[in-house]
């Protein structure tokens, strides 16, 4: 390859860069712009404010409760997800004659969106009629009782990624190398121990991504109380972008709407670095 | 060996005994709607309809724009999906094939983007497509679907790969690069293009967020945004006719899933390889 001085190779990026440019980096950078100055209800700016929007918002309490039931949802549903598409994926680790079946079952949730999920699952979690309720012989207001409403939204994420989680950690298990395996069952190790100290290590990798992709994913997450709770009841299920779309599109308060915006940001920031540092531990890359 | 045949046997079923409750709620969905209201509306545990009837898909359709709201995403997912792969197809060409001042830096900035999570920038992204007057129109549900950095990473990591001496005997036989592109490698590489198109498809076709904001009419509805209307339009009472939407807005990304498994599978792990 010579190193050329035309123009072309330019040209080939150009829609992307431009497409970036324009509703990526522009509106990033706008947004942190923004956030130091009053807006108005129709967005326009009007003055100077410093870190007046940051100062509301974190005094805000609908706005600190958003964080925690983010920090919630974050925490039960990343690991969960991860951990039972594990199980599936140690089980379906041996080729078996129905295995590109039942492969395709665990792996099936990643064609289902969030909307579809969410309507089977409110119905699913009626207290009258709902399924959860006759097969547990329970009376539980899944998504109407402020103490475990964010837990009810939070395992409908659960469910809808097992399927992404499942498929990368079946490549990873498959990936680990037979005679490994072997060794371990001349040992004598039961199936615990041979996912403990063989397979886990060796499929860490993997983990750290799903980790990572899923908590960033999680972080951002508003589908579900818009669609399910509207944030309630009595904001138990608002999310950081959740407060953030209701502020801009419900209470037309873009003050508070951007510095959210960016205190989210901040958090999907403040999560990879932590997975990082996590990395260095605890990842080995054989 | 007998014993290894009814262990294998015995394994297996209950490999599908648990593929089957994962995949619960989908075949409750199902099953939902082909029950009458009463059957749902029955206190005891009731899992598959008395007899299937097609009342809840009629009701569906009667009370909805279904069919408009399907084309919307059909019109949505397919043309957003062919842009993508033009441009991050184009982008990859440049980055794998030429050697050019600031290569690096333009690759780092375009992977740089994946850091800004698309919500974070909702409402700016908002404003700017409605100061252009594109709220309710296809190219403003698009707008936010239209390229993607993990694509021209997949084609880059594709094109990479592919021969250069090709590359070099086209440029001999005077054939500009451009037509090289066209006529020669876009072709050679229908595997990534499939991935790229199938997977950026099922992904907008289940996007629900962006489309819900940028429309307010009815017939620019998508199905994702439209099934969640049904949910308030009788105070969610009519069950059947819900989960018959429901349905019919799951089962074109399923089936596309099934078929197209593979291809999607091994699009995601080309992408989470760190480059």
């Amino acid at each position: 390859m010579k190193k050329s001085r035309k123009i072309e190779p330019y040209l080939y990026i150009l829609p992307a860069l431009l497409y970036f440019t324009v509703f990526s980096f522009y509106p990033f950078l706008k947004t942190i712009g923004l956030t130091f100055f009053t807006v108005n209800a129709n967005g326009q700016v009007k003055a100077f404010a410093g870190f007046d929007n940051y100062i509301h918002v974190l005094t805000d309490t609908a706005f600190l409760r958003s964080v925690w039931n983010t920090l919630v949802y974050v925490v039960l549903a990343s690991p969960l997800a991860i951990f039972i598409a594990l199980i599936l994926a140690v089980l379906a680790n041996k080729k078996t004659r129905t295995s590109a079946v039942y492969e395709t079952m665990f792996s099936l949730t990643m064609a289902m969106s969030m909307s579809v999920t969410a309507m089977i699952f409110k119905i699913m979690y009626n207290p009258n009629i709902g399924l959860i309720n006759k097969l547990l012989h329970v009376k539980i207001n899944w998504l109407n009782d402020p103490e475990i409403a964010m837990v009810s939204v939070s395992l409908i994420s659960v469910w809808l990624n097992i399927g992404f989680n499942f498929l990368f950690l079946l490549a990873a298990i498959r990936g680990v190398p037979g005679e490994l395996l072997e060794s371990a069952n001349i040992d004598g190790a039961n199936l615990y121990q041979k996912v403990r100290s063989v397979i886990l290590p060796l499929i860490s990798p993997t983990v750290f991504f799903l980790i990572c992709s899923s908590l960033a994913k999680n972080i951002i997450m508003a589908g579900l109380p818009i669609i399910l709770t509207e944030g309630g009841p009595k904001g138990s299920t608002s999310t950081m972008i959740y407060y953030m779309y209701k502020q801009a599109f419900g209470n037309m308060s873009y003050n508070d709407a951007y510095a959210a915006a960016v205190i989210t940001f901040l958090f999907t920031l403040i999560a990879m670095l932590v997975s990082f540092s996590f990395e260095k531990k605890g990842v080995h890359y054989s | 060996m007998k014993k290894k045949t009814v262990q294998s046997i015995l394994y297996q079923s209950f490999c599908l005994l648990i593929g089957l409750m994962t995949i619960a709620p989908i075949l409750y969905a199902v099953s939902l709607s082909f029950m009458e209201q009463r059957e749902i509306l029955t206190k005891g545990i009731h899992l598959l309809p008395d007899k299937i009837q097609w009342k809840n898909y009629k009701e569906a359709l009667r009370l909805t724009h279904l069919v408009r709201y399907m084309l919307n995403s059909l019109i949505l997912a397919g043309g957003s999906s062919v842009i993508r792969v033009a441009v991050a197809g184009l982008a990859a060409f440049s980055f794998a094939f030429f050697d050019f001042k600031g290569k690096n830096v333009l690759f780092m900035l375009c992977m740089s983007t994946m850091m800004i999570p698309g919500d974070v920038v909702l409402i700016t992204n908002y404003k700017t497509v409605a100061d252009l007057g594109l709220t309710d129109t296809y190219f403003g549900m698009m707008s936010m679907f239209l390229v993607s950095v993990m694509n021209i990473f997949m084609f880059r990591q594709y094109y990479l790969t592919f021969s250069m001496e090709i590359y070099e005997a086209s440029k001999v036989d005077g054939c500009g690069n451009f037509i090289f592109f066209i006529k020669i490698l876009f072709p050679l590489s229908k595997p990534v293009t499939a991935t790229v198109f199938i997977s950026s498809f099922v992904s907008t076709w289940n996007t629900y967020l962006w489309p819900m904001i940028v429309t307010n009419k009815d017939t620019m509805r998508t199905v994702q945004v439209g099934v969640t209307m049904l949910n308030s339009r009788d105070g969610g009472t009519i069950y059947g006719p819900i989960m018959a939407a429901s349905v019919m807005v799951l089962v074109p990304t399923v089936i596309i899933f099934i078929l197209f498994q593979k291809q999607i599978a091994g699009g995601m792990m080309a992408g989470s390889v760190k480059g």
